[in-house]
């Protein structure tokens, strides 16, 4: 089953593609497989909710895509290089670079203030101190969270939290950003703004946005949704009925 | 449900995961920490044997108890120039002076082994509290954990205790070796220890659940820690600056017996040694706090935050280290005394004299020096392994966060170190110094002295070998850890 036949790559090659099975071991005597020939194409830009019931494998995909995990077989494809052959080094690199993350919670670094956490991934990837840190204030002024600058985690809300977790994701301009149940731990109308802030910001950074979540407000943000059962992808949601939400008539 | 029936069931086979691989850890810890506190123990009895007219400690305190016939003996060989029993009972006043060095670290030990038992145990114990165990069961299941581990352990560090004995019965104190009847503590000094194992693990484990709450919604600390004042800095120079005063004038005691000086000079260094330790934290926090103002990469800036955040675990994974460094200062005379000094004083030279008992005396104090050493640097070298290994497996969910962000194991590697280097170069520095300062008015001479350096400098490169293995141990921990096998419920 390719739920993405129908859809065009991006030219510049800037999208995923996968098409892969993972296996997991759920006991020792026989493997499951948490993702059964998925195929999936993800267009420059684009923002894809990916939708289903507790365990089957929404956040295997997004692990697979984002090159945390390695497909038992099948490739998964990210500007003409195969993630699904790559080494950890040049996965470790592509994640530092090109991806960014948004998770429902404990992302950010407890130790870390809210501007070093933004600005850890620019280190990593080897910005100096300076530098990144003059960035992520930059992200903050723009998010209007100058205030917390100097705030660890423990004396945030979760709101907060995941409004810094956005800066740092995006901070790095990546290319996708992926968020697995980014507002999971949040009241509904924080997590609508949280989701507004996500969708604006990575549009205006031109980034593409899979996000995992159980929530149909959260995933009428996106552009497209595709639902997931026992590790398959079912039949393609029309974006005209699944994906034109709140975003969707911007795009 | 009992206390004891709800621990039977968590430690069924197969039940463990992480937590059993921390008691294994701790275990460890608590033989380590037997093996060479009896190892040493056995050290002192041999002394005690020796200095004894029928090898007995009661004996030796008091002649009246001593065997028939012995002491007439033992006088006689007193009267000897050339037995080195005229010096005995000085040997075991030395001996005692090195197990008082060894107790900090060795408590510093068994303390993190007790924490470690005690530790990583958040989740379970919240959702115990959550499906209706009492404080009073939560609490008593931990401290059962740490008691069971310290008598494994204990046991583990008898078998050890016996292993090294013909390692020591290599050594030669007054010219002769130990045999094993010297070396031998004795049955009901063995259960003692494992008893007194035990219950200092009991203890600890108590104290340290006494600063958390157990809550069903999870366990946290009762009070965040702040950064620690400047009065301790204060407190310590004040004390280091007494302390050099008075060994710099000991006229003023000169009223006093040499019993009193004694206690005087001891009881200084001991209470500057205890100062250490309430200076370290505040001294890895300052530099921490400097490293963090402007790091110069990810990895840097990772582990300075994460040594402000808790500059007190910072401090436990190098404190023994800290003190063995001490202990090497102090003990660095004893390498001059052993080789330079006696050739200084013109006895050694004389090959005739090789036998003589002050010239073995001199000698069998640098190796007794050395000795102490070697035994403050394993147990602070243990006492750190474990500690980082502990806190790899603590931060497990922030390594794995780290990864998926798209750090490479090699920063990680890097942090890791920085967060261990980082405080052990600022407390070597400290400690290190410190004791030199000590020492300097007492044995002025012999600090420039090229053994004295010599002994001291390699005290450190001994110090740093040891925490290198274990930084490297506990990366090989991290390397272990499935950091990719990150699923949340979807």
């Amino acid at each position: 089953m390719d739920y993405a036949a129908d859809h065009a790559r991006t030219s510049a090659g800037h999208g995923i593609t996968g098409s892969a099975a993972v296996a997991m071991q759920t006991n020792p005597s026989m493997h499951a497989l948490a993702l059964n020939h998925v195929g999936f194409t993800l267009g420059e830009g684009e923002t894809v909710a990916v939708m289903g019931p507790s365990g089957s494998g929404k956040s295997t995909l997004l692990h697979a895509l984002a090159g945390i995990i390695t497909p038992t077989s099948g490739t998964v494809m990210f500007r003409g290089a195969n993630l699904a052959s790559m080494g950890d080094a040049g996965r470790t690199r592509l994640r530092r670079g090109a991806f960014g993350f948004v998770f429902q919670s404990g992302q950010l670094l407890p130790e870390l203030p809210a501007v070093e956490n933004i600005a850890l991934p620019m280190m990593l990837g080897g910005a100096g101190y300076r530098e990144a840190t003059d960035r992520a204030v930059l992200w903050l002024e723009r998010l209007g969270l100058r205030a917390l600058a100097a705030q660890r985690p423990g004396e945030m809300s979760g709101g907060q939290m995941q409004r810094i977790a956005i800066a740092r994701a995006l901070a790095v301009n990546p290319a996708v950003v992926f968020a697995d149940e980014p507002t999971g731990a949040l009241d509904q109308t924080t997590g609508r703004e949280i989701m507004g802030i996500l969708m604006d910001t990575a549009r205006a950074n031109g980034s593409a946005v899979v996000v995992v979540t159980h929530d149909p407000n959260v995933a009428a943000f996106c552009s497209r949704t595709v639902r997931m059962r026992d590790g398959r992808l079912e039949t393609a949601a029309d974006p005209a009925e699944s994906g034109r939400g709140r975003n969707g008539g911007a795009r | 449900m009992s206390t004891f029936a709800l621990w039977r069931l968590f430690h069924r086979p197969g039940t463990r995961g992480t937590a059993g691989r921390t008691s294994v850890l701790a275990i460890i810890a608590f033989a380590a920490a037997t093996a060479i506190f009896l190892t040493v123990l056995g050290g002192v009895h041999g002394f005690v044997w020796r200095a004894s007219a029928d090898h007995t400690l009661g004996c030796m305190i008091d002649e009246t108890v001593c065997r028939p016939g012995t002491v007439a003996v033992w006088h006689r060989r007193l009267g000897d120039m050339h037995d080195p029993a005229m010096y005995a009972s000085v040997y075991v006043m030395l001996a005692a002076f090195a197990c008082m060095l060894l107790v900090v670290p060795f408590v510093a030990l068994a303390g993190s082994a007790a924490r470690l038992a005690a530790s990583r145990r958040d989740a379970r114990l919240a959702a115990l509290r959550l499906a209706g165990a009492t404080t009073g069961q939560v609490v008593g299941l931990t401290a059962l954990d740490a008691a069971g581990q310290a008598f494994v352990g204990s046991l583990i560090g008898v078998i050890g205790y016996v292993i090294l004995m013909p390692v020591i019965m290599l050594l030669r104190f007054q010219n002769q070796r130990f045999d094993f009847e010297q070396l031998w503590v004795g049955s009901l000094a063995l259960v003692a220890t494992i008893a007194g194992v035990t219950v200092l693990a009991l203890v600890s484990a108590l104290l340290t659940l006494r600063r958390v709450a157990i809550t069903p919604l999870g366990v946290t600390a009762r009070t965040a820690s702040p950064l620690p004042g400047a009065w301790r800095a204060a407190v310590f120079a004040v004390c280091v600056a007494a302390a050099i005063v008075v060994f710099k004038n000991p006229f003023l005691f000169r009223g006093a017996g040499d019993a009193v000086i004694y206690s005087v000079v001891f009881g200084f260094i001991a209470l500057c040694f205890a100062l250490v330790n309430l200076v370290g934290t505040w001294v890895i926090a300052v530099r921490a706090r400097a490293r963090a103002r402007r790091p110069k990469d990810a990895a840097t800036m990772i582990a300075m935050r994460r040594i402000l955040d808790d500059p007190k675990r910072a401090w436990r994974n190098v404190s023994g280290i800290a003190l063995a460094v001490f202990v090497a200062g102090i003990t660095s005379i004893c390498g001059f005394l052993g080789s330079g000094g006696a050739g200084g004083m013109g006895v050694a030279a004389d090959p005739a004299s090789a036998n003589d008992p002050s010239v073995l005396f001199l000698r069998d104090i640098g190796t007794g020096g050395l000795l102490t050493l070697a035994f403050a640097a394993v147990l602070a070298a243990v006492s750190s392994g474990v500690m980082q290994a502990g806190s790899v497996y603590d931060q497990a969910d922030e390594y794995r966060m780290l990864m998926l962000e798209g750090t490479d194991a090699a920063t990680l590697g890097r942090a890791r170190f920085a967060e261990v280097f980082t405080p052990l170069n600022v407390v070597v520095v400290v400690a290190g110094g410190c004791s030199m300062l000590l020492m300097l008015p007492l044995f002025a001479a012999s600090m420039t002295d090229p053994a004295t350096l010599l002994s001291f400098v390699g005290g450190i490169v001994l110090c740093y070998a040891l925490v290198a293995v274990g930084a490297f141990a506990s990366n090989r921990v991290a390397a272990r850890l499935n950091l990719n096998d990150y699923r949340a419920d979807d």
